[in-house]
């Protein structure tokens, strides 16, 4: 029964994660990046990481997604038909692909995996919490700097954005009324 | 009851300065009124110096806490205060900088703060997971710097080119990091050398293409050849004190990470990683110096020519000895002192708007300033290996350090592309030598650059002349 | 060991064969006469202006960023809250930092007037 569950969540994940590849309107590579996510987190359900899942929908699915399709809505539209530069070959890319693919394969498939039905020190909240405080206290106190580092760098680059700031539909709506009054006006 | 690891204040001391200091900077900088920012970036110094006191201080000091994830011993307390040295001529180079070319915010500070603060967490980072947060720490503080000069489009190139290999590169090392702790239990170095010896044939591949990614995400970040590709775009785009700062100080603090994962995580595959750095290495030095030959914009020259330097810093780890150690910190002071200087002249001759870095436009600079082009000729001497300048000790000491270790080969094209690199080097001289081809650029001297300028042409004199005292401190 | 989630499949099996039959019941029963009003794209009943993708300002990735952060430390709460008690004092002060980091993040924010809307 597991297994059943396992092959669909996986398939599920793969079949997601070529589609964000192949899919060339890049909103629709967002959202089934945004599938790939849930799908994850369906796996860490099915190894009993309760919390890690509801994590990984809060964190990825609720918010990573938000700010990746922000960053889509931002970027200049238009030219979206007209890539400027071209990409490599895709079979370089795909034998790259393959030879990663069969290094891992091999690599992972070899090792006789210890295999236990104790919890880990992070599958379950209250552990995570002990693991944070104890073994993991630096580089949970660490997190805090880099998101705020992170902050900082949207500002700084955000602020520099808003000051050069092109039309919004606002604008377009406002530019379309002043061209309709002077249209009505008889002025040109 | 659950308690919390007891913490060595001693030893988190200089962390908690750069912290707390980039920290009360960043709000302090919200009361700092528009054209005042020069006092932020003073402010930032203060705190950079204070930490450096503490790392001198540290002399001698060894030890660990948070659990042994995070380290002290004179290597990395060496390290850090080269880290600290770059980041303090860096914003001195910067402070006037910024304001000739209108991209003066008080962030760019407190952002070196951070970024520095996360060099010294990597060097000092005995645990593979706190390797990671602090080398996301310092890219992104890097990614933002590169694209300071924002509505410059070169810089937002740089920046976004920076983004999308460094994003490359970590998944890379958090790919390794998951191997390392699915074979040994653990990403602590210590507990993964630990449990080294006891891997059975499969977990012991398994480790190893660990490390080989883990080596692949570093490698990306010291700009190793086949991983250098955005080196000279990004240096090129990048504000020029922010190329300076990235040259030196983020690969110092990589390149240790890289020694300890190597040596003290992974001493016992040796017999696995040694000859494939060798490669890489060799790879490095050729790519990196004969790109340069061929450059005709001088950052981008600069930037393959910090491609090729990190081929010799290699040499340290490769090593694996105590004297390699030494040559390794010793090679990082002279490479940071050399490379800094040289970026201070390009800064000294660089107006607002100037983005084309053309060699022609050093022509003739003996005639105007013979100030710039001694800084000059020393800064690319002490790259050559010339002496008596603090390059020529630190690339003998590295030769010397790999010939000990066994590698002849290395050895002999350390210093055949030595040669390759004189020949660059001496051509920007002769130009700077020669008549003015162009219409003479303006020349900036104002004291922060000279004194930052002095300081590092100082550091190559003093570290050329009398090298015993920081060749001998471990 | 995954009873409890029998009732979500359920759920979302529910889910899917709701949303199939009622697209396929309006496809099959509902008449279907298009005209040029009909077939416009609908924007809240008004005239659609403009093309339908086209750039945001930024400011609503600062709001983004803002969410973003206090989300992450959302998540790291809730493993701190269910052992506080046994963590103490100690454990209050390395929880205290962390928040206080980010909330100096905030302030940042704030002050820089990145949230202020125009």
């Amino acid at each position: 029964m597991v297994t059943v569950i396992f092959i669909a969540i996986a398939s599920l994940i793969i079949a997601s994660a070529v589609l964000v590849v192949i899919s060339r309107e890049i909103v629709r590579a967002a959202l089934w990046l945004i599938a790939t996510f849930f799908a994850v987190g369906a796996l860490y359900l099915l190894l009993e990481a309760e919390f890690i899942g509801v994590a990984q929908v809060l964190v990825y699915v609720g918010a990573v997604s938000i700010l990746i399709l922000f960053a889509i809505m931002l970027t200049r539209q238009h030219e979206r038909h007209e890539p400027a530069w071209r990409a490599g070959p895709w079979w370089i890319a795909l034998a790259g692909v393959i030879g990663l693919a069969a290094v891992l394969i091999t690599t992972i498939g070899a090792v006789p995996w210890r295999l236990t039905d104790d919890d880990l020190p992070v599958s379950r909240a209250p552990q995570l919490g002990t693991a944070l405080m104890r073994e993991y206290l630096l580089p949970f106190q660490l997190a805090a700097i880099v998101l705020l580092v992170a902050l900082i760098g949207a500002v700084v680059i955000a602020m520099e954005e808003r000051r050069r700031r092109t039309p919004t539909l606002a604008d377009d709506i406002a530019a379309q009324r002043g061209a309709a009054d002077r249209a009505e006006d008889g002025t040109p | 009851m659950i308690t919390l690891p007891v913490i060595d204040w001693t030893i988190v001391a200089q962390l908690l300065v750069v912290f707390g200091g980039a920290t009360v900077l960043l709000l302090l900088d919200l009361a700092i009124p528009a054209g005042r920012k020069q006092v932020t970036a003073y402010l930032a110094l203060l705190v950079v110096l204070g930490a450096a006191a503490v790392g001198v201080m540290h002399a001698g000091v060894s030890g660990a806490t948070f659990g042994g994830t995070l380290r002290l011993d004179p290597f990395r307390t060496a390290v850090g205060l080269v880290c600290l040295a770059a980041a303090a001529l860096s914003i001195l180079l910067a402070v006037t900088f910024l304001g000739r070319h209108q991209i003066e915010r008080g962030e760019f500070a407190v952002l070196v703060l951070f970024g520095v603060g996360g060099m010294l967490l990597l060097v000092q980072a005995a645990d593979l997971v706190v390797m990671f947060l602090s080398l996301a720490l310092l890219s992104i503080t890097l990614y933002v710097l590169a694209g300071f000069a924002l509505p410059e489009p070169r810089s937002e190139e740089a920046a976004l080119k920076y983004l999308l290999t460094g994003a490359f590169a970590t998944g890379f090392l958090v790919f390794g990091i998951a191997l390392i702790y699915g074979a040994t239990g653990s990403t602590t170095l210590a507990t993964i050398a630990a449990a080294g010896p006891g891997l059975t044939g499969e977990y012991r591949l398994y480790a190893a293409a660990g490390l080989l990614l883990l080596v692949v995400g570093l490698g990306y970040k010291a700009s190793l050849v086949p991983f250098h590709m955005w080196t000279p775009d990004v240096y090129d785009g990048a504000p020029t004190p922010v190329a300076a700062f990235m040259s030196v100080a983020s690969k110092a603090a990589v390149l240790a990470a890289l020694t300890h994962v190597l040596l003290v995580g992974f001493g016992e595959l040796r017999a696995l990683w040694a000859p494939i750095l060798a490669v890489v290495a060799a790879a490095t030095l050729l790519v990196g110096n004969i790109g340069a030959l061929v450059q005709q914009n001088v950052k981008r020259m600069l930037a393959y020519s910090s491609i090729g330097q990190a081929g010799f810093l290699l040499f340290g780890p490769i090593a694996a000895s105590d004297r390699g150690i030494d040559a390794l910190v010793f090679y990082l002071a002279g490479y940071t002192a050399a490379n800094l200087a040289a970026f201070a002249v390009l800064i000294a001759l660089e107006a607002r708007g100037e983005t084309e870095w053309s060699m022609a436009r050093l022509s003739g600079l003996w005639q105007r300033s013979p100030g710039l082009t001694l800084a000059l000729a020393l800064a690319l001497l002490s790259l050559a290996g010339v002496p008596p300048t603090a390059g020529f000790i630190a690339k003998f000491a590295m030769l010397d350090a790999v010939w000990q270790a066994g590698y002849p080969a290395l050895v002999v094209l350390g210093v055949v592309t030595s040669a390759i690199a004189a020949a660059y080097y001496l051509r920007v001289l002769l130009r700077a030598a020669g008549p003015a081809e162009t219409d003479a650029p303006p020349m900036f001297g104002d004291w922060p650059l000279r004194l930052g300028m002095a300081l590092a042409a100082l550091a190559i004199v003093v570290l050329g002349l009398a090298p015993g005292w920081l060749l001998s401190f471990s | 060991m995954l009873d409890p989630y029998v009732p979500i499949l359920v759920m979302l099996g529910v889910a899917i064969f709701v949303a199939i039959f009622v697209i396929t019941v309006s496809r099959v029963l509902g008449p279907q006469r298009p005209t040029r009003r009909k077939l416009m794209p609908y924007e809240s009943g008004m005239e659609p202006i403009g093309p339908a993708q086209r750039r945001f300002p930024v400011k609503f990735n600062l709001v983004a960023m803002l969410f973003i952060l206090f989300d992450i430390e959302v998540i790291f709460l809730f493993p701190y809250a269910l052992i506080y008690k046994d963590l103490g004092v100690p454990g209050l002060i390395a929880m205290g930092t962390f928040f206080i980091v980010l909330i100096i993040g905030m302030i940042y924010e704030w002050k820089r007037g990145a949230l202020t809307w125009d």
